[in-house]
Parts: structure tokens; C-alpha cells; sequence
């Protein structure tokens, strides 16, 4: 886990320098990334002079990141995950330009740095808040959403009565299991509620996992479940924003929400309570 | 009529789209190319940004903790201000969250990148394509990686290093594309001991396992808390992978197309742990999954049936 910015900093940034500097390097990586490619194939997508591309290619091939055989470019093993990787952090930097309010708004103090490249998954996502005619709007629709789910995934920073009201109609209704992840004192919040018995019994039973953190180290609610995933932050002043990122059934970034979690789980300051 | 029309500008909409996600990329890389070069083309930038993501800080402040000179910071900061990735308030100098959550991914791809150059002469030579798993796009930050060679002094380094991490307490998860030579010993292990272990092999090894499974099995030394046998996904990479809650060592297909057993990866950092269990994940496919459960189950039943 990275906290401080200082662990990641560098004398020199020449690589991503020399890279994402340049248009069409950039692009040139992109549509290897589709296929191999001769240079009539990258001519389609590209109005740029041959001595332009062949000298880029040149650049590329010097890296390692690019080879050729028979007048084919393709990229290396190096190249090919080295242009996955820029193209995650070009679509970070489109969705945080989107979003940027949300970003400048919430508190991410307690968020490991390294967090920051998945800020792309909030894309294909719908904000939901209250208004004030509806205040229970995003509440009453957490509900619907988690209501048929068979496994639940939750990162819980806050003890809400009502919202652990409905995961336990869940966890109850459908003999669902759920994996939770929170702190000590949200755990001891659910300790010294009515639902602590009903708790026991499902954690016994073993449809309830669960992992604790000594600290109060989340700043986010997540909730995934077989189909609809949700979540929220929290604002600068570290109140809880109601107002909830939710996704519908199917969604390009279903599989790193699930990573999100996983590394939540993962986290050396957080263990399994058996 | 106009409903048509609408449905069929939609349709064409949909279509286009799916086809040009090249031409979607291309747009990013056009929209955002000017400010990503404002980040990365000046390192007095760079520097005060960072200093700025730990504190806001004044002018002077900047001065005294950097040492660059007063224009500079002025110049920079000013540039900074105008395109929205500080803002001032009073006195002081604060990052935007939107410029700073830019900023840690264009320093986490730098270190990704150095990754990958350090390692390219082992990485190149091996395969690692496929544009299934999602998780190839979001490398961790890596340091303390060492990759392992077998050697005449000892030949079975990889292979062993493999074997010690698969016997490790706790959750641990193995890809494993062939039978490790000692089998009968890891499994027999984890049979008898607290273990919580997962395994992805192919169809015919996952069989195998599974009968010897029953043939080992035996109520008074059987100890296990959770082994769970599965498939992978269609048409994974081919690769071997042991993962136990502080150490994953990662072995390579050759692009000749063969496993090389006697070179792997190995970290004992959170992230690239944390990275691989995801990776793990990914990788197999949890319907076909036969559970330790199962197996005595199903021996039970014919053990009734006699």
C-alpha cells in the first residue's frame, strides 16, 4: 500500500515523458494493441507522412516495445503491456476530467494512493442523490437493487441502521452470503445492535465472511452484488454523501470493481475474523 | 415516421461506436494530449506538484522546501493556476483532487514502465498476451521483484521455490499448468493440515487430482479447510502461479510454447500479492469448480452404495 506520495516519486519521469508526449506514438501503440500491423494497414488510421510513422516505429522498435518481421509491426511482450497500461491511465484521465467534481468534492485522505487507477471505473455509472421531495431516493433504491442478490460484497465505512437493515433482509430472505469488509468500530456498532444475534447466527452458519481493520480506514461504501454494484464517499469534512454511483446489469468495468474489493480485502492492515 | 428514424439514428449510433473504439481512443489521446504534456514535459512542475499533494504551501514555502528559484515557482505556479490543476486561496497553493488523482497515475505508470524495462529481457522472450484479463491494464506498483534462475549449482530453484510457497498458511491460490514433481507430497500436505487451497489446472490434470484426492482421503488425518479444484477460463496464457498472503512467484510460456520451469518471478510485496490474487480470479472460471466437499460426498455415496 503506497500512503505517502513521496514513496513514488522519482528523480526523472523520462519514460512516460518520452511516451505520452508524443500523438503519434501514442496512437501508433493503440493500433498495434488491435492487431499487427504493416505500415499501408497504419496508414488507414493515420494522415501522417511515411517517414513520420516509419521514424516512430523506429523509436518504438529502439525501446523494445515494438518488432517486426516481415514488414509486420507488433508489439513485444513489454510493448503490449506497456500500452495496456497507458491506455488505463488515458482512460482515467477522461473519466477524472468527467467526474471532476465528485473527485474535488469527496474525501480520499484514507484511500491508499495506489487507488487513484481505478478512478476509471466509475464510467457507465448513474448518480443518484436525494432531492428534497425524495429524500430516501437512493436509499429506497440500494434496496431494489440488492434486494435478489445471492452474494453480496460490501466495504462498509458507516453503521447505518437502515441501510444494515436491508442487507440483513438479504442475507435473511434469500439465504444470501455476503463478504464484509469494515472497521472496529463499525464492527462494534453491529455488536451492540438488534441485528447482532441474527448476525452471529449467519457468520456461524457461514454465509457471513468477514474482515476487520483496527482503524477507521475506509472512505468508501461498496457494494457489489451478483449483478448491480454501488458506491458512495464521503465529503471533504468526512460526513457521509448520501448520493450513490450506481451500475446496472452488465458493465465493461464489472471485473476491477471486483479487484477494488479484493484489494480491500487484501489489505495487510485488515483480517479475517473466523 | 420520426420514431423510425430516431431508432434507426440510434442503431447507426451503436454500431459506429463499437467499431471505432480505435477512433474513441484516438479522440482521448487528441482531447487530452496538450495537458498531459503541461504534467509531464517540465520536472520543476512535477516537483511542486508533488510537494503540493503532501501540503499546500505559499510561494516562498515552495521556494525554501525545493530550491528552485522564485521565478520558476511563479512562472510554473501561474500555468499551473490557469489550466486548473492548482488553486489559490489566500496565500496558499493547493492541488485540485481531479490534478492529483492525474498526477499518482502518470508517476504509478512511470515506475510500470521501469518494471517492464528492467525485466524486458525476461518478458520479451516470453508470452504474455491476452486480452481477456483486465488486470494486464492495471499493473501494480513493483518494487523488490527478483527474477529466479535455475542453475547447475541448483536446478530445481524454480520448482522449489513453487513447492515452498504452495505449503504456506493461509489462503493460498496456484495456477498450475502441470503437476508439480513432487505432487504426492504437496498434496498430502494439504490434505492434513489447516490449508485453504485453490488450484486452476486444465481438464484431464483437474480429474487426475480429484482421484487421487479420494484415494488420500481419510477421516482421521484429514484436516483441510477449504481446496477447491478448477478450471480455467477458455484460452487463458499459459502460465504457473503461487500466491500465498506474502508472497507470489509467477512462471512464464516461453513464445516457443512451453512452460519454462526453471525461471520465475517472485515478490513478497503487498501490491503485486494483492495483484496476483486478482490475477487469480480472472483466470479461472468458478462454475466449473469441484470442491473438497464434493469429492468426499461423492465417495461417500459410493462407499454407501457398496
Amino acid at each position: 500500500m503506497v500512503r505517502n506520495i513521496n514513496e513514488i516519486t522519482l528523480d526523472y519521469y523520462d519514460e512516460v515523458r518520452y511516451l505520452l508526449s508524443s500523438e503519434l506514438r501514442l496512437k501508433i501503440l493503440r493500433l498495434l494493441l488491435e492487431s499487427d500491423m504493416t505500415l499501408d494497414d497504419i496508414k488507414k488510421y493515420i494522415s501522417k507522412q511515411d517517414t513520420n510513422i516509419l521514424r516512430t516505429l523506429k523509436e518504438l522498435q529502439d525501446l523494445n516495445l515494438v518488432e517486426t518481421r516481415d514488414k509486420t509491426y507488433m508489439l513485444t511482450s513489454t510493448g503490449y503491456l506497456a500500452s495496456r497500461n497507458i491506455m488505463n491511465v488515458l482512460d482515467n484521465w477522461r473519466i477524472v476530467t468527467k467526474y471532476y467534481r465528485c473527485f474535488n468534492y469527496h474525501s480520499f485522505k484514507k484511500f491508499p494512493i495506489e487507488y487513484a487507477r481505478y478512478a476509471f471505473v466509475l464510467d457507465e455509472s448513474e448518480r443518484i442523490t436525494a432531492t428534497e421531495e425524495d429524500y430516501d431516493k437512493t436509499r429506497r433504491l440500494y434496496r431494489e437493487k440488492i434486494k435478489d442478490a445471492t452474494n453480496l460484497k460490501i466495504v462498509l465505512p458507516i453503521y447505518s441502521k437502515q441501510y444494515f437493515s436491508y442487507i440483513m433482509e438479504v442475507l435473511k430472505n434469500n439465504d444470501a452470503k455476503l463478504q464484509l469488509v469494515t472497521s472496529r468500530n463499525i464492527y462494534d456498532a453491529i455488536k451492540n445492535s438488534t441485528f447482532w444475534d441474527d448476525f452471529k447466527e449467519l457468520k456461524k452458519k457461514g454465509n457471513i465472511r468477514l474482515w476487520v481493520s483496527e482503524k477507521d480506514i475506509h472512505e468508501i461504501y461498496l457494494t457489489l452484488t451478483d449483478t448491480y454494484s454501488a458506491i458512495s464517499f464521503f465529503y471533504q469534512d468526512e460526513t457521509f454523501d448520501d448520493a450513490t454511483f450506481f451500475w446496472e446489469k452488465e458493465f465493461k468495468a464489472k471485473t476491477m470493481l471486483e479487484h477494488l474489493f479484493q484489494t480491500y480485502k487484501h489489505r495487510k492492515s485488515i483480517k479475517e475474523i473466523i | 415516421m420520426y420514431y423510425n428514424i430516431f431508432q434507426r439514428y440510434i442503431k447507426s449510433i451503436q454500431v459506429v461506436f463499437e467499431i471505432n473504439s480505435i477512433e474513441e481512443d484516438f479522440n482521448i489521446i487528441e482531447e487530452f494530449e496538450e495537458e498531459i504534456k503541461l504534467y509531464v514535459n517540465s520536472d520543476i512542475r512535477l516537483e511542486i506538484m508533488t510537494s503540493l499533494f503532501n501540503s499546500p504551501s505559499t510561494l516562498k514555502l515552495l521556494h525554501k522546501s525545493t530550491g528552485i528559484n522564485y521565478t520558476s515557482i511563479s512562472s510554473n505556479i501561474a500555468k499551473l493556476e490557469s489550466n486548473n490543476i492548482v488553486k489559490k486561496e489566500k496565500d496558499y497553493y493547493y492541488m485540485r483532487r481531479q490534478a492529483a488523482i492525474k498526477l499518482v497515475n502518470l508517476l504509478l505508470l512511470e515506475h510500470n514502465l521501469l518494471f517492464l524495462y528492467d525485466f524486458e529481457n525476461f518478458l520479451n522472450n516470453h508470452q504474455v498476451k491476452n486480452d481477456n484479463i483486465e488486470i494486464l491494464s492495471l499493473l501494480p506498483y513493483m518494487k523488490n521483484v527478483d527474477l529466479l534462475q535455475a542453475n547447475n549449482i541448483n536446478p530445481d530453484l524454480a520448482v522449489e521455490t513453487i513447492q515452498e510457497n504452495m505449503l504456506s498458511k493461509g489462503s493460498v491460490k496456484a495456477i498450475a499448468p502441470m503437476l508439480q514433481p513432487n505432487f504426492e507430497e504437496v498434496l498430502e500436505y494439504i490434505l492434513t493440515h489447516k490449508s485453504d487451497f485453490e488450484v486452476i489446472t486444465a481438464k484431464n490434470l483437474s480429474e487426475y487430482i480429484i482421484s487421487r484426492v479420494k484415494d488420500n482421503l481419510n477421516d482421521e488425518t484429514l484436516k483441510c479447510k477449504r481446496l477447491n479444484i478448477l478450471q480455467a477460463n477458455s484460452d487463458p496464457i499459459k502460465v504457473s502461479l503461487v500466491v500465498s498472503h506474502n508472497k507470489v512467484v509467477m512462471g512464464l510460456e516461453r513464445r516457443e510454447g512451453n512452460l519454462n520451469k526453471s525461471c520465475v518471478l517472485v515478490s513478497h510485496e503487498e501490491l503485486p500479492v494483492a495483484w496476483a490474487y486478482n490475477f487469480f480470479k480472472e483466470y479461472g472460471c468458478e462454475e466449473k469448480i469441484t470442491t473438497l466437499e464434493d469429492i468426499v460426498s461423492e465417495s461417500d455415496g459410493l462407499s454407501d452404495g457398496e
